[in-house]
């Protein structure tokens, strides 16, 4: 079995870009919006939370072909150093003002993995990865039909501000006293 | 389609060094390599993508009418 190789560049879908996939001509305008900015210097990776949540509730058929069609992809494990460091971010955006019941665990979850490898993350709401600490690198309103009626979605390629997230956590740490590790 | 426009491009490839995970004042280094599975590279990532979209496989999914 070949090695990981995290030290790749990755874009992390977010579970909405997938979940638009149900509709062809909106999945190919995102299809093509991915190969031109990923070109050949960044994959695509998914977050095993992204996983759970396309398989929650679906058809035992459509559970069987999504396993095998996502297998196509890097997938993000769900650690524990992951998770500690998707609660580290839900503390500095609770810092910064924010009411942590506005973040959604999932994507608390896929950003620590972006932080983590240094990854952008895709995603279809800008609004689950919210400044100060993702910026947006690109992003594009795509026109689409639904049954007729005119709809838009507003894509767009996040970055991690790792610098205002190191920022937040150093003074974040000076709150707390030294502990002595236990002898 | 395209004029989308591209990632920067990345200045060079990461080294496979650890990252650090703070647990209050303690860390703990993780291997980047531990963090996720095999590499895929791009281009059969997205056919994997396009081939599961023109199968209709995600087509029961719902998004958050939130956007």
């Amino acid at each position: 079995m070949s090695r990981p190789n995290l030290s790749k560049n990755y874009v992390i879908l977010d579970s909405n870009i997938i979940q638009y996939f149900n509709n062809e001509l909106l999945a190919s305008k995102i299809l093509g919006i991915l190969r031109d900015a990923i070109g050949d210097s960044y994959s695509l990776a998914i977050s095993d939370f992204t996983f759970f949540e396309l398989l929650n509730g679906s058809t035992i058929k459509k559970e069987q072909e999504m396993v095998i069609h996502l297998n196509g992809i890097t997938r993000f494990y769900v650690k524990k150093t992951v998770l500690v460091a998707a609660a580290h971010l839900g503390c500095l955006y609770k810092e910064d003002g924010m009411d942590p019941g506005n973040i959604d665990i999932g994507d608390l979850i896929i950003g620590a993995s972006a932080v983590l490898s240094g990854s952008y993350v895709f995603t279809a709401n800008i609004r689950d990865f919210p400044v100060p600490f993702f910026k947006v690198e690109l992003n594009k309103l795509i026109e689409y039909e639904v049954k007729g009626a005119q709809k838009f979605l507003n894509v767009a390629f996040l970055k991690p501000d790792v610098e205002v997230i190191g920022k937040y956590h150093a003074s974040r740490l000076k709150q707390l006293p030294l502990i002595k590790s236990p002898t | 389609m395209s004029s989308f426009g591209k990632l920067p491009q990345p200045s060079a490839e990461k080294s496979d060094d650890k990252v650090h995970v703070q647990i209050g004042k303690f860390s703990e280094e993780v291997s980047r390599k531990d963090l996720g599975s095999d590499y895929i590279g791009p281009e059969k990532a997205l056919e994997a993508l396009e081939r599961a979209v023109k199968e209709k496989v995600f087509s029961d999914l719902k998004p958050r009418e939130n956007e």
